[in-house]
């Protein structure tokens, strides 16, 4: 099996632990970002095949870290996830409309965050 | 586009008006007639050409 | 010589001309414009040079030598400062809605009436007789080329037949537009054409006098040397009376008077099609000049040598060589030139005047006088105004030309307008740059000006031309004293009188304006126009966005089609689309190009301050303040009657409109602060459940993780419980101080206890992160009045704070409390030598949720973002006050102020 790449982009560092410790265990080859420049710079090299992003981040937020992904060449099959605290994104279509292909609202479960995942890097 | 330099042009507005007026001028009167021509004319044109060069340089540097 | 009956069909021909290229202007403005380059905007400028350069300064350097250049070198010398003086007078005419020079000044030193009415009849009084040497250099001109000194009925209604046609001319082309922003292309279409036109015939004269009469430069100056007539040219100490004085004062005026002159502001300033074709226009100025001039010493010099016998005056030098020669059609061709050159001239200033006349004395008269206001009425009597004045304007100038006219030749006369319009000078440039220059100033400035000017250049003029006979006032000064002779005030002899008068006048001038706004106080309005004035921005300027704001595509949409409609806006978005290739959707992310495409169209419809205003807030650039606020309601005034007279009657409505403008604003302003609140609350309590969750579920699933994983796994869910809990109990003390349910317990106590309790409290941390807190508190046994718990639980949060955000650069980190102690407070200070807080930050930090992002500060855990406006509320609570000094890697230093008991 070849390993997923996950990016992970939030600025609280206990998610980012707590996400990454998840995913490192289910064999996902992931990489961490505190806020969306360094973020980008990462997203640019690691080629990642799917970003959880955080919608509420200082400097870039989501939806402009997601347009900049979506207006790259290079990353046109990268999946985008958004982690949201509600209120920022109401429907399944307007986060799609956002650039998203997915969003999921904290406070959310392991297997919550895995099924997602698990949806689309099959697809 | 930056802005034109403001300095510069002050700077060069006040070196001209001083080339324009005594001692310059008075200057200009001891020579009086060049080669036939009032040298005040001959004087006048020059500067006033120069000038036509400075500012184009500024304006079109600046603007770069 | 020409017939008359020839002549009168080739003026009636060229007439016709102009009509059709105004005409032909006017209708190319709504397409292509004609006028939208900066050549013609450096063509239109010219009308500097009037029939007075065009047959004058022949005259003057014949008769008196070398001296004309100086009307020339003031604006050479002006040249490089287009570009900085020009734009800002643009930006603030186009800003402030300016209509001409009085208003401009006027409305500089706040918008004051009895200042545009005082500007606008000097004005009058200085330009009328300079509008009158046009006619009168039209009429003189055109009886030398018939050759009729026989006063004959056609011609010699010659005057009045140009000032009734011009009248024509500039109702139809000068008046079209009621707002000030807009040009009048078909105007200026026609004057760049009769800036071309002049220029040529000037040219094609002096190089048929210099090269076909003549050899050659060389030979008309080598003549005039074996005649002795070059020297006395050639020399500028003989050529002036005062000498290099003199030369040094008439510099000195026709710098100033090259922006002032109202036709001269009214093409800079006004009609002005885009503020970059200063540029350019700067240096396509000066070779006109330079062009203009160049011929002006070769036929003089020849008109001495040719007409040395006769007794023509040397201002018709210029025409009397083609028809000496019997070349008609070159004298058809100079005197066509030189009607350009005045006609030129009478348009633009008769429309500058007229303006001025009708804006600042006719409108508001009548309107103050009449009895009834229905719409119709009054945009009738405006336009009557408006028309009226035109002819009113010109008639005068005729009327001057009949009664004063003879005497005085060309360059006299426009030199004694130029000395009077000078005394706007200190205020039109004060104003520009000098913030404290005030209306008390300015009045006392020009009125003393004035009268100066009256006194020494038209009071003699009056009496050379026989309409006073008072010649001994001239020789002896009044009632016999010598100091107050017109022409030698004080004993200042030996100068010439124009810049004897402009001397006086102007020193004065200046001395009242420094002396009057120096030593009274300005009212408000008048501060705050100097503030419009002196600071208005590059529009570059404006452009200037935060890159890290993201605006779609709707938002902006939604915006604009509330202005100009959805019709207009797609019309605009596909033009974008067009000339860009790039077409934009619902949630597409707009690029800055495209907002400042859409700032722009959305300027022409409401104004610029308004666009920008509007645009600003999408992007959340910066609020909306107080006096944004009253410029957006004062253009949209603007923008509604169309008129500045008419607005006068809506105070009213503009104050109660203001009124709930800035309710409406208050009340949305808590409600946002509301909802954010509720958000915010949310989102902080969603996150340290989401880690505590997701981790909990690992450490339950993941038997097989490492010691040291589950380590870390722990502590993070410690930490994150810890900021839950705190966000809790903030949030519900938050709520409680909000409305006053808190339970105080107040009782006197030492505020040296309650300092060590709470440097105690922290210790533990303190130690742990290795940050030394020396206690400097010497003011022991002050007893204050408090709660105990809740002042302790201020100083905590302090300490934490203290704790939290320490420099990691600094090899020490300490905490360092002291104290000052008055009559009936004492103040705790507490200073660390953290990372600091940047100056703008320290109001913000009081706010709830407010976190301060900081580079250094990247990874720390958060906090709940209430802690400092805890802490302000439950000191304020105390009677005392909470404030923060701080210099961003240096220190912060918190005050805590407390009055103490005796």
């Amino acid at each position: 099996m070849i390993h997923k790449k996950i990016l992970i982009v939030d600025d609280e560092k206990s998610i980012v632990l707590a996400i990454d410790s998840i995913l490192s265990a289910r064999g996902y080859n992931t990489q961490k970002a505190y806020d969306g420049k360094k973020g980008l710079e990462i997203a640019k090299e690691f080629k990642p095949d799917l970003i959880l992003l955080d919608v509420m981040m200082p400097f870039i937020d989501g939806f402009e870290f997601s347009s900049l992904i979506r207006n790259d060449k290079a990353l046109e099959d990268t999946k985008i996830i958004f982690i949201t605290a509600k209120g920022e994104i109401n429907d399944k279509k307007d986060g799609y409309s956002k650039g998203g292909d997915d969003y999921i609202v904290k406070p959310f479960s392991t297997e919550k965050l895995l099924s997602r995942i698990n949806f689309l890097l099959d697809a | 586009m930056k802005t034109i330099g403001k300095t510069k042009l002050i700077v060069v507005a006040l070196f001209f008006f001083f080339l324009f007026n005594f001692p310059f001028i008075g200057l200009i009167d001891t020579v009086l007639i060049f080669g036939h021509i009032p040298f005040i004319y001959i004087y006048f044109y020059t500067l006033s050409l120069l000038l036509i060069l400075i500012i184009r340089y500024i304006i079109n540097h600046d603007k770069k | 010589m020409i017939s008359l009956w020839l002549i009168i069909p080739i003026c009636i021909v060229y007439l016709a001309l102009l009509f059709g290229i105004a005409y032909y202007g006017d209708k190319r403005s709504t397409k292509k414009s004609l006028i939208n380059n900066h050549f013609v905007y450096a063509l239109s400028l010219t009308t500097y040079f009037t029939a007075w350069s065009f047959y004058g300064n022949v005259g003057k350097v014949a008769t008196s030598g070398i001296s004309f250049i100086t009307t020339y070198i003031g604006p050479v010398i002006l040249a490089p400062l287009w570009v900085i003086l020009f734009k800002k007078i643009i930006r603030v005419c186009k800003r402030e809605k300016i209509s001409s020079i009085s208003d401009f000044i006027a409305t500089r030193y706040g918008k004051d009436k009895f200042l545009g009415n005082l500007i606008t009849i000097m004005v009058f009084i200085f330009i009328i007789p300079y509008i009158s040497i046009q006619l009168k250099a039209i009429s003189t001109s055109f009886h030398i080329l018939i050759d009729s000194p026989v006063q004959n009925s056609v011609s010699n209604k010659i005057p009045l037949f140009v000032a009734i046609i011009m009248s024509l001319f500039v109702i139809l082309f000068g008046t079209r537009n009621t707002r000030s922003e807009q040009v009048n292309e078909g105007m200026v279409s026609v004057i760049a054409f009769e800036a071309i036109f002049k220029l040529i015939a000037f040219i094609i004269v002096g190089v048929y006098v210099t090269y076909f009469i003549f050899n050659g430069f060389g030979d008309v100056f080598s003549k005039a040397t074996a005649k002795d007539i070059l020297g006395p040219v050639a020399n500028i100490q003989d050529s002036l009376e005062g000498g290099y004085w003199d030369w040094f004062s008439l510099i000195i005026l026709s710098f100033f008077v090259f922006m002032l002159l109202p036709r001269q502001f009214h093409l800079i300033a006004l009609e002005n099609k885009n503020e970059e074709h200063v540029d350019k226009a700067s240096w396509v100025f000066l070779l006109y000049l330079l062009a203009m001039t160049l011929f002006v010493v070769p036929i003089a010099i020849a008109g001495k040598l040719y007409f040395f016998d006769t007794s023509f005056s040397a201002d018709s030098y210029v025409l009397r060589f083609p028809i000496d020669r019997g070349n008609n059609l070159l004298a058809t061709l100079v005197f066509l030139g030189g009607f350009s050159a005045a006609t030129g001239m009478i348009i633009v200033e008769t429309i500058a005047i007229s303006k001025m006349l009708s804006d600042n004395i006719f409108i508001p008269f009548i309107l103050n006088h009449l009895k009834t206001f229905s719409t119709s009425k009054i945009q009738k009597v405006i336009s009557f105004c408006k028309r009226i004045s035109i002819p009113i304007v010109l008639l005068s100038a005729y009327t001057y030309t009949e009664i004063i006219g003879e005497g005085s030749t060309l360059v006299e006369t426009g030199l004694i307008s130029f000395v009077g319009i000078a005394q706007l000078a200190p205020s039109f440039f004060g104003g520009l740059f000098w913030k404290k220059a005030n209306k008390t100033g300015t009045i006392s400035g020009i009125i003393v000006g004035f009268f100066i000017w009256s006194y020494t250049l038209l009071f003699p003029a009056f009496i050379q031309s026989g309409l006073i006979d008072s010649l001994s006032i001239l020789s002896n000064g009044p009632f016999s004293i010598s100091l107050l002779k017109p022409y030698a005030l004080l004993g200042l002899e030996d100068l010439n009188p124009i810049s004897h008068g402009f001397f006086w006048s102007i020193t004065l001038n200046i001395f009242f304006y420094i002396i009057g706004s120096v030593f009274t106080i300005p009212k408000g309005i008048e501060i705050q126009q100097a503030n419009k004035f002196i600071d208005i921005k590059d529009p570059n300027e404006y452009r200037f966005r935060n890159r890290y704001q993201k605006v779609y595509f709707y938002q902006l949409y939604e915006l604009i089609i509330k202005f100009i409609g959805s019709k207009n806006t797609n019309m605009y978005v596909d033009q974008y689309d067009k000339k860009y290739q790039k077409k934009y959707r619902n949630n597409d992310i707009l690029e800055i190009h495209f907002v400042d495409y859409m700032e722009n169209i959305l300027s022409d419809y409401i104004g610029n301050i308004s666009a920008r205003i509007a645009i600003s807030k999408l992007l959340n650039e910066e609020p909306l303040s107080r006096k944004e606020l009253i410029e957006i309601l004062e253009e949209t005034k603007d923008a509604i009657t169309h008129s500045k007279a008419l607005t006068v009657k809506s105070d009213e409505l503009k104050r109660i409109q203001k009124t709930l403008l800035e309710s409406n604003e208050k009340l949305k302003e808590i409600d946002q602060i509301k909802d954010e609140f509720i958000l915010t609350i949310s989102h902080e309590l969603r996150t340290p459940i989401t880690s505590i969750r997701l981790l909990s579920e690992m450490l339950y699933h993941e038997p097989a993780l490492y010691e040291d994983q589950k380590h870390v796994f722990l502590k993070t869910i410690i930490q994150e419980s810890e900021r839950l809990s705190d966000l809790i109990d903030d949030t519900l003390l938050q709520e409680k101080l909000e409305l006053g349910q808190l339970n105080w317990e107040f009782e006197d106590y030492f505020v040296h206890e309650i300092i060590s309790n709470a440097v105690n409290a922290v210790s533990p941390i303190s130690k742990d992160t290795g940050i030394v807190i020396r206690n400097h508190f010497s003011h022991n046994n002050t007893l204050i009045h408090a709660d105990k718990t809740h002042l302790e639980r201020v100083l905590i949060n302090i300490f934490i704070n203290a704790i939290k955000f320490y420099d990691p650069e600094k090899d020490t980190h300490k905490i360092e409390i002291s104290s000052i102690i008055d009559s009936h407070t004492i103040t705790i200070c507490i200073e660390d030598n953290g990372i600091g807080i940047a100056k703008e930050d320290h109001e913000k930090i009081f706010n709830t949720f407010v976190q301060i992002q900081h580079e250094k500060q990247k990874n720390k855990p958060k906090g709940s973002g209430l802690g400092l406006s805890i802490a302000k509320k439950i000191v304020a609570h105390h009677k005392g006050i909470l404030s923060v000094e701080s210099e961003i890697n240096v220190y912060t230093k918190f005050l805590i102020t407390l009055p103490f008991k005796n």
